[in-house]
């Protein structure tokens, strides 16, 4: 063996050191990042709380006087929350793409270039070298998986308190939009009743239509109602999850443990997502 | 500077001025007591619900502001990540020229003058690649 294949061979068993102590399959963390950037993603639960007082104008009162219900401007607070979802959509993002294993993969071609060579009757290029090359180039990205790991553990780590902060903070304000809900709820409750007491005497065709807007509405409001409950119930999921990584990708045995919990969470976020545009496709 | 305690007592009078509007909502909703009366009722009531809304605006804007220390932190965080994303990317590229170059070295090997080429024009574009990031 020459002095150089011997410096290889043990370069290559520091290489595959490093490799072995910090690489994982970090699949379960991309999806999780996916699906939480779907749920934060969209602003319309915010807008829809915003545009409280303009749709409640909409509907008519009996002689056709618009309900008029100020609730304050509220386009700041619902500019400073879709800030907020962006941002955490763009940290979910960026924490997916540094678990991600997007690396070449050059072990196929390794081989492809020992058998090329070995039924070579004769050549100039030395074939150990040549062969030697393109391990190291292959075991190069192993390392680079390793250290793409830890940075994965050390974002997670750093960013959980501000992040917990933040999804706190927006189930905080999902609490608002549910209140407001509640109240805008009973206007058109009552708004109805009046509605149906200026309905004339005896007019059963008006009495049925008005009492089967009213029993939609309601129908309406639920799914809404839902779809908020869903949307905490995420956020709180997330946020739970997300904790659970600060220490989960510590070791081989933490990440075991970990990753699969965080694959049984998948079914509850992909349910959340729905109900949330269920909620959002209702008009009132 | 608010705080999360400010937010919580507007929401709680908010909740108080929903319950006095909750209070009338019955008269509303009685059949016995004159249509007019009702509709006054309920202007009354809809004034009530409209101070609820908006101590909840108010309570809402609140939130958003103080959590402005935890944005810029998490702001932070992600741009410290798309840095190492940026050093891996560069990383990656100099792999994928080492890569190219062990196709050219098998290439040589094989004595193959098209497999040559196609080679070296791989490894152009990996270089490249690396040269303008």
């Amino acid at each position: 063996m020459s002095q150089f294949e011997r410096r290889m061979r043990n370069l290559l068993i520091v290489i595959g050191a490093l490799a072995a102590a910090g690489c994982a399959d970090l699949s379960g963390v991309r999806e999780f990042a996916s699906l939480s950037a779907s749920i934060t993603g969209s602003s319309a639960l915010s807008a829809r709380w915003r545009d409280t007082q303009e749709r409640l104008a909409k509907i008519p009162l009996p002689g056709d006087v618009p309900i008029s219900v100020p609730t304050g401007d509220r386009t700041q607070a619902h500019e400073e929350t879709e800030k907020m979802l962006a941002l955490v959509t763009t940290y979910m993002e960026v924490m997916g793409e540094l678990a991600s294993d997007q690396l070449p993969r050059v072990d196929a071609q390794v081989s492809g270039l020992k058998a090329e060579l070995n039924a070579l009757p004769g050549t100039p290029v030395n074939r150990q070298r040549v062969e030697a090359f393109g391990v190291v180039v292959s075991l190069l990205s192993k390392p680079l998986d390793a250290y793409r790991h830890l940075k994965v553990r050390e974002l997670i780590a750093a960013a959980d308190p501000h992040l917990q902060a933040i999804l706190a903070g927006l189930e905080a304000l999902a609490g608002i939009y549910r209140a407001d809900l509640a109240t805008e709820r009973k206007i058109v409750k009552d708004w109805m009743a009046l509605h149906l007491a200026g309905t004339p005497a005896g007019n059963t065709a008006a009495d049925f239509l008005s009492r089967r807007y009213l029993s939609d509405l309601d129908r309406k409001y639920t799914e809404i109602e839902q779809g908020l409950d869903a949307y905490v119930k995420a956020l709180r999921l997330i946020a739970a999850k997300h904790e659970s990584l600060v220490n989960g990708l510590a070791t081989r045995q933490t990440i075991e443990r970990t990753l699969p919990q965080l694959k049984a969470a998948r079914r509850e976020l992909i349910e959340a997502r729905n109900r949330m545009s269920n909620a959002l496709a209702q008009r009132i | 500077m608010t705080t999360r305690a400010d937010a919580a007592d507007l929401l709680e009078q908010a909740k108080a001025f929903d319950e006095a509007a909750d209070a009338l909502s019955p008269k509303v909703n009685d059949a016995g007591t004159p249509l007019e009366d009702r509709k006054k009722l309920f202007q009354q009531s809809l004034s009530l619900r409209s101070e609820a809304f908006k101590l909840r605006t108010q309570a809402a804007e609140n939130t958003t502001k103080e959590l402005s220390v935890e944005v810029a932190a998490l702001k932070a965080e992600i741009e410290r990540a798309k840095k190492v994303l940026g050093s891996i990317a560069k990383v990656k590229a100099v792999i994928d020229v080492g890569t190219s170059l062990t196709k050219l070295a098998a290439a040589i090997a094989t004595g193959q003058p098209a497999g040559i080429a196609s080679a070296l024009s791989a490894l152009k574009t990996d270089v490249d690649r690396v040269q303008h990031g």
